[in-house]
C-alpha cells in the first residue's frame, strides 16, 4: 500500500461515475482478496483508487447490489483512509455516495470517520 | 461347451462378488440415526449428539464400510438436519471415504423427500433411491462453499424475492455475508474440540433455505472451533471470568457478549462488526427471529425479546438461524443522495 492519492494526482477529469453493482458486482462481500471474489479490498484496489488517480470527484452508486455487508464497507471506504492514507475530508470531499438507503449512507460515512488514526489512538 | 464355460465364467464372478460384498459388510459399521432430527428438546439433542459422534468415530477410524440406517427417522429440524449434513460433508472430505458411506433412507415419505430434494440420497448411495414430492419440500435449498461469495446467496434465496420485502433481502444478505465473512477469519482458527484432530485446511460453510408457513428460516452452519473459543485476544482472562460467574453458562454468556462487542479477535478496532450485523435484522423487520447456536451455548432474539441457554451437550460449531415472514414487497422509494 503506502499509495498517496494527493489532490494534484488526478487529471483533468472532473467527475468519474462506478455504478458498484454493474460495474463491480451485484453481491458484494468480504473483506480481503483472500477473502472471496467481490471483496472490500478488490474494489478498493482496482475501481476505487483507480478512479481517484482519474478524477476529482469519484460517484458511488449503491442501488441494484443485494446489499452489503459492514466488513465490505469497512475495508472499501474506511480502508481508503487507513491504507491509502487518504485523509478524511479528502475522502469526504472527493467521494460521493447516491442510495435510495440512506442508513448505508450513514454507516459508510461512520467507518470512514472511524478509520482515522487519530481517532484510533484517542479512543485505544 | 461354449456356453457352459461361459456360465461357469458368470458364476465364479458372482461367487466373487458375494464373497467381496459379504467381507465388507462383515467390517461394516452400521449407525441408527435418531427418529427426530432437532436441537429444540434435551432427549433430542442428546439423541443427535450421541448420533454424530458414533458418525465421527465410525469415519475417522478407516476402516470398512459405514452404513447410515435412516429407516427410523421421521422428522426434520431445518438447524439439525443441516448440523448433520454439514458433519458428514466435512468428514467424508477429511477421510476422503466418500465410497465407503451408505444411507439406507427413512421410510417416511416426507423425511424421504427432504433428503432427496437436498441430494443427500444421490451423494451418499442411497440404496432405494426415490422420487417423493410434497409441497411443503421442494422449497428447501442448500448450499455449502469456502470463501465469501455472495453470489450463493442466489441458490438459495434467489427465488424468493417476489416474497420478501426488499429491507428483508438486504438483511438477510448482509447477515449472511458477514456469517461467511466470520467463517473465513474466526471459525477455522484452532483445532475442532471434538476430540478426532482432523487437518481440514478449508474453511467451509453450510447452509438450508426452507419456506413454510409463510415465513423463511435459512440457516448457516460451519464447523469450527466455535464463538465462546474465538473471545478478544486483548481479554485473555473473559473466559475464565465467565466461567467463574456463570459456570455451566458460560457459553451462553459468551455469545451474547459476541453479539455486542465491537473488537475481534484480532483485536483491530475497525473489524468485529459481524456478529452484532448478524442479528441486527431483528431490529430492522418486524416479526423476524434470529437465534445462534455455538457449541454449548444458544441464544434466541426477537424484536424486543431475548433468551438464552447453556445444554450438556456441544454442537462443536456454529449455528446461525434467521425466520422472517415473507410478505408483498412494498414499492421502492425514491433515490436519495447524500449531498
Amino acid at each position: 500500500m503506502g499509495k498517496s492519492l494527493s489532490a494534484g494526482s488526478f487529471s483533468a477529469q472532473d467527475k468519474l461515475v462506478i455504478n458498484l453493482a454493474l460495474d463491480f458486482s451485484r453481491h458484494p462481500a468480504g473483506r480481503f482478496l483472500t477473502d472471496g471474489p467481490f471483496s472490500g479490498q478488490r474494489f478498493r484496489e482496482e475501481f476505487l483508487v483507480p478512479a481517484l488517480k482519474k478524477a476529482r470527484t469519484v460517484v458511488i452508486r449503491l442501488d441494484g447490489a443485494r446489499g452489503y455487508g459492514s466488513s465490505f464497507l469497512e475495508e472499501a471506504f474506511g480502508g481508503l483512509v487507513r491504507e491509502e492514507q487518504m485523509t478524511v475530508e479528502d475522502v469526504l470531499a472527493r467521494v460521493r455516495f447516491e442510495s435510495s438507503d440512506p442508513s448505508v449512507l450513514l454507516e459508510i460515512t461512520e467507518y470512514i470517520k472511524d478509520a482515522s488514526p487519530k481517532k484510533s489512538q484517542a479512543t485505544a | 461347451m461354449r456356453r457352459a464355460a461361459s456360465v461357469q465364467r458368470i458364476k465364479a464372478k458372482q461367487s466373487r462378488r458375494r464373497s467381496h460384498s459379504q467381507r465388507l459388510r462383515a467390517n461394516e459399521s452400521v449407525l441408527l440415526a435418531p427418529g427426530a432430527f432437532s436441537l429444540d428438546k434435551a432427549k433430542s439433542r442428546r439423541a443427535l449428539a450421541v448420533f454424530l459422534q458414533l458418525l465421527r468415530i465410525a469415519l475417522a477410524r478407516q476402516t470398512g464400510p459405514v452404513r447410515i440406517d435412516m429407516s427410523c427417522t421421521q422428522r426434520f429440524r431445518a438447524p439439525a438436519l443441516l448440523l448433520f449434513v454439514a458433519e458428514l460433508d466435512r468428514l467424508v472430505r477429511a477421510t476422503k471415504a466418500h465410497s465407503r458411506v451408505r444411507i439406507d433412507p427413512p421410510r417416511n415419505q416426507k423425511a424421504l423427500a427432504v433428503l432427496d430434494q437436498l441430494g443427500v440420497l444421490r451423494r451418499y448411495r442411497c440404496v432405494r433411491r426415490r422420487k417423493f414430492y410434497a409441497e411443503d419440500v421442494v422449497f428447501w435449498r442448500y448450499a455449502t462453499g469456502s470463501d465469501v461469495d455472495g453470489r450463493k446467496f442466489e441458490d438459495i434465496l434467489g427465488e424468493h424475492e417476489a416474497k420478501l420485502t426488499t429491507k428483508s433481502m438486504e438483511g438477510l444478505f448482509k447477515g449472511l455475508s458477514e456469517a461467511m465473512t466470520n467463517c473465513h477469519h474466526h471459525a477455522y482458527t484452532g483445532t475442532r474440540n471434538d476430540g478426532l484432530a482432523l487437518s481440514v485446511a478449508e474453511r467451509r460453510w453450510w447452509m438450508f433455505s426452507q419456506a413454510r408457513d409463510g415465513a423463511l428460516e435459512v440457516v448457516f452452519c460451519d464447523l469450527g472451533v466455535g464463538i465462546p473459543e474465538t473471545l478478544p485476544a486483548n481479554r485473555p482472562a473473559w473466559r475464565t471470568r465467565l466461567e467463574s460467574f456463570f459456570g455451566q453458562c458460560a457459553d451462553q454468556e459468551a455469545i451474547w457478549e459476541a453479539t455486542n462487542v465491537a473488537t475481534t479477535s484480532t483485536d483491530e478496532r475497525h473489524r468485529g462488526k459481524g456478529l452484532p450485523e448478524i442479528v441486527s435484522l431483528v431490529r430492522i423487520i418486524p416479526g423476524a427471529v434470529v437465534s445462534i447456536r455455538s457449541n454449548r451455548g444458544s441464544i434466541v432474539l426477537s424484536t424486543g425479546r431475548g433468551s438464552g441457554m447453556t445444554t450438556r451437550e456441544s454442537i462443536f460449531g456454529t449455528l446461525i438461524s434467521w425466520r422472517i415472514p415473507m410478505t408483498t414487497p412494498p414499492e421502492e422509494g425514491n433515490t436519495w443522495a447524500n449531498r
